[in-house]
């Protein structure tokens, strides 16, 4: 119980940080999104049926201050967050590198999800913040998988979910 | 079968196909759903204040870098005070006589048929991909999808979608935001305004499709031109920095360089049309 109100609390904390300091601490007129880093990182260090959890949960929340179209983060934050268990899986989670590299691909890739949907329903965006983005996603995770990692280690993480 | 077995990817599949119908339901609605309405006033509340502190904070981290300028900006405004303190009190006669002689002659004022509505900035939605921000004041006030947003200097963006006391503005400088807009040198009126970014990102707007004899030039001022009539004529948008021809498609098109700066919004002003009818541009 306490491992799912702490998760909960950190999303719903890094989704008003994104929405509020992150937007002032702009380079070059990208932000990067914690919420969705910290949602990857959790899933590298636990397994695939928690990854689909909080990648739904994170995607929700995300897509509730989402310009148009309820569900686009929650898929793509989903589809991410269990190929980053799958990842998590066949690696050493001690070392950060393999984990923060895979973080700025898939934070690629989720860019793309997104273009993509969006283009479909006629949101047009400009793909070259998708890059930026991810450079910066890259910077912010070298710090949040330590902090997530030490997370993991601690005793009442441990535990399975329970429902 | 072994790959029904596998049950993780069957839920996988399962939510990836419920997720992409709910996009497709979601794109075109009027009105949030319950449940974002109520997640969104519930986070809200804390989100305004630390919008607010860190707004704050990054001001006066600004004042301590800027002391030197700060101060000598201080005296120069001491000077422009007194001098406008003058001002004022001539405007304010003036406005007296104005006011007498509008209501001796019944002016009927040119706007009157919209109302505006003031409201705070309490955060900023997008996620990079799209520029918005979230406003504290919803559908109680009779805010609704596809008006416009404005403040002093110019216009903003347009109302994307209402709960019930928030609401999502997304920013002229996206693409998908389409405004008809008139170039006030020339008076040509068939142009529309959209969103630009330069290579540095920059945020900025462009009049498409006007006519190869426009005779637009750098500096020239874009105001919205009202055709639709939905929002007034004649708000604002930005000063033309560069033309551009496109043979191809027979149209000229111009770089604009909106007069609002979308990264230092606090408040806007949302137009709400006095008569009640469909909104549809």
């Amino acid at each position: 119980m306490k491992r799912i109100l702490t998760v909960a609390f950190l999303c719903i904390l890094f989704l008003i940080l994104d929405n509020t300091l992150m937007p002032l601490l702009k380079i070059n007129g990208v932000y990067p999104s914690l919420i969705f880093i910290f949602a990857l990182c959790y899933s590298i260090v636990s397994s695939p049926k928690d990854a689909v959890i909080i990648g739904v949960f994170s995607g929700a929340l995300q897509d509730v201050y989402f310009l148009n179209g309820f569900g686009i983060n929650m898929l793509s934050n989903m589809l991410m967050c269990v190929v980053a268990a799958k990842i998590g899986k066949s690696i050493f989670i001690e070392k950060s590198f393999l984990p923060v590299v895979s973080s700025f691909v898939l934070s690629i890739v989720k860019g793309l999800i997104v273009f993509a949907i969006l283009f479909l329903i006629k949101q047009y965006t400009h793909i070259e913040t998708i890059v930026y983005s991810g450079i910066y996603n890259l910077i912010v995770s070298i710090f949040m998988y330590k902090f997530t990692y030490k997370l993991s280690q601690k005793e009442y993480m441990k535990k399975e979910w329970r429902f | 079968m072994r790959f029904v077995k596998n049950k993780l990817a069957v839920v996988i599949i399962i939510l990836s196909v419920t997720f992409l119908s709910l996009i497709g339901y979601s794109a075109n609605r009027e009105k949030m759903s319950f449940v974002e309405n109520g997640v969104g006033i519930t986070i809200n509340s804390v989100q305004g204040i630390f919008y607010d502190g860190f707004y704050k904070i990054r001001d006066s981290f600004k004042f301590i870098t800027n002391f030197s300028k700060v101060r000598t900006e201080n005296e120069e405004l001491r000077k422009i005070n007194s001098a406008l303190q003058g001002k004022a009190i001539e405007y304010d006669a003036l406005k007296q006589e104005s006011e007498r002689l509008r209501s001796m002659l019944k002016f009927t004022e040119a706007r009157n048929e919209y109302k505006y509505i003031g409201a705070d900035i309490i955060g900023v939605s997008g996620n990079n991909f799209l520029d918005g921000f979230i406003i504290n004041k919803g559908e109680n006030k009779g805010i609704k999808k596809r008006m416009i947003a404005m403040t002093g200097e110019g216009l903003v963006g347009q109302v994307t979608s209402v709960g019930n006391n928030w609401a999502i503005v997304q920013c002229l400088s996206n693409e998908n935001i389409a405004v008809a807009a008139l170039v006030e040198s020339t008076r040509d009126n068939n142009g529309i305004v959209k969103g630009y970014k330069d290579e540095n990102n920059k945020l900025l707007a462009e009049i498409q499709r006007l006519s190869l004899e426009s005779g637009i030039k750098e500096g020239d001022v874009i105001v919205t031109s009202g055709l639709g009539g939905i929002y007034p004529a004649g708000i604002r948008i930005g000063s033309v920095l560069s033309v551009h021809e496109d043979k191809g498609e027979v149209m000229k098109s111009a770089i604009i360089e909106p007069y609002v700066d979308f990264t230092k919004l606090e408040e806007v002003f949302i137009v709400v049309p006095k008569e009640d009818r469909e909104i549809k541009y």
